[in-house]
């Protein structure tokens, strides 16, 4: 259920954020996909969708995407099919159904914070920004602790072509997943990132450190280490030793991706 | 509010609450074939296009659907025909509840992509979920359907 009594409707981002500024319970209205999962009234909601956000388009150095573009704009967008192995369009693949993905929106996706998202270890392992309205340009990474309120503008990923692996561990196909991760190798090493476990996604620091410097020959010993050094939880979903066990394996699957 | 909306290539003016859902307003124009299954963004039966795209229309706002180019099955009349003996054929009814919007996912797909594999139709009905069939038989409609239909 989505009920509210009022929408406000910028037409500016700059609007918008004067709206949340004195509207500071209004919910901003995305994809709405999960706003409508709650049980509450809102006295107000803004609507994003006359901001001029839904885009996706490729730059000399970035590709850009707006926040109100939605999972399947980034699906179809050609120049992100090979782009880091695909990375980007196999965070979002995975979600749903079709037309969900051509309701829920890239915006939503990235601000909500949700641990269980497909797309941000995604957009981690391609060293996205995030652009906010007052905050500025910032790293996924430190978007994740921001919690001004702010309106997410657009995500840019810089056009560095390196291997990536994203993966997912579903139930059964159109489910949430019950932990995802993805793995990027560069002249600066390795980075293993892994979410629902079932918070935020989080680079796995040790294991990373040891791939770097041991290479993708170590992952069995990385498994390890990415299985103790992160806090897992249990919930409907997943127990947290069954979390605990299938990341070694997640591991070994994302490297032996990247190995490919 | 009131609205001007074009549905099925006729415009409409409507009067609905603020946070109506187009799914509701549909409904209550009399678009039946236009069903109400999870509410929460799950099951697929709400499927109808804006732009010619399929959405969910249990999370579409309609305050937003003004200028957008809104179909249900009820505007797809031959093609639903076609495809609605198809999987009939197959078996594929049942109890018939999900398939009107597993049609406007599969006439969609008809019309981007009328050579689909099966695991191309399978990936395109994905957000229509069945509690009858397993899938086979509507697979075997659709697969039809897209081959120009019955014999």
């Amino acid at each position: 259920m989505l009920a509210f009594m009022k929408v406000l409707q910028p037409k500016t981002v700059e609007e918008a954020y004067e709206l949340a500024t004195k509207n500071k319970t209004a919910p901003m209205l995305a994809g709405g996909c999960w706003l409508r999962l709650g049980r509450r009234t809102w006295p107000a909601v803004i609507d994003m969708a006359s901001l001029d956000l839904r885009y996706v388009r490729e730059e000399d150095n970035e590709f850009v995407i707006g926040a109100m573009a939605t999972q399947g704009d980034v699906e179809r967008f050609e120049p992100l099919q090979q782009f880091c192995g695909g990375a980007v369009v196999k965070g979002v693949k995975e979600i749903l159904g079709i037309q969900f993905r051509n309701t829920a929106t890239m915006g939503g996706s990235v601000a909500s914070r949700f641990g269980f998202s497909d797309i941000i270890p995604a957009l981690m392992a391609v060293h996205a920004d995030i652009v906010t309205f007052k905050g500025g340009r910032m790293s996924i990474h430190d978007y994740m602790k921001y919690r001004e309120r702010d309106i997410l503008v657009e995500i840019r990923i810089p056009k560095v072509d390196v291997p990536v692996a994203v993966e997912a561990l579903r139930i059964s196909r159109g489910d949430f997943p019950v932990l995802t991760g993805a793995l990027r190798r560069d002249d600066k090493g390795v980075e293993v990132y892994i979410g629902t476990r079932p918070g935020v996604p989080q680079l796995a620091e040790k294991a990373s450190a040891l791939l770097s410097e041991k290479g993708l020959s170590a992952v069995k010993e990385a498994g390890q280490l990415a299985s103790e050094e992160l806090v897992y939880q249990s919930n409907s979903h997943a127990s947290k030793e069954y979390r605990m066990e299938m990341v070694k394996a997640m591991v070994q699957r994302l490297a032996k991706e990247v190995a490919q | 509010m009131e609205l001007v909306l074009n549905i099925n290539n006729k415009n409409v003016t409507v009067n609905v609450p603020t946070d109506e859902m187009l799914l509701d307003t549909l409904r209550n124009l009399g678009y039946y074939s236009v069903r109400c299954g999870c509410d929460t963004t799950n099951c697929g039966l709400c499927t109808v296009w804006v732009d010619d795209e399929i959405i969910l229309s249990c999370a579409y706002p309609t305050f937003r659907a003004p200028g957008h180019k809104i179909t249900t099955l009820e505007g797809l009349e031959e093609e639903a025909e076609l495809l609605a003996a198809c999987i009939a054929s197959e078996g594929g009814d049942q109890c018939g509840f999900c398939t009107t919007g597993m049609m406007m996912s599969a006439i969609n797909l008809k019309r981007k992509n009328p050579k689909a594999s099966d695991d191309e139709i399978r990936e395109y009905l994905i957000g229509n979920l069945c509690r009858c069939t397993g899938y086979e038989s509507q697979l075997r409609g659709v697969r039809k359907f897209l081959e120009g239909g019955l014999e």
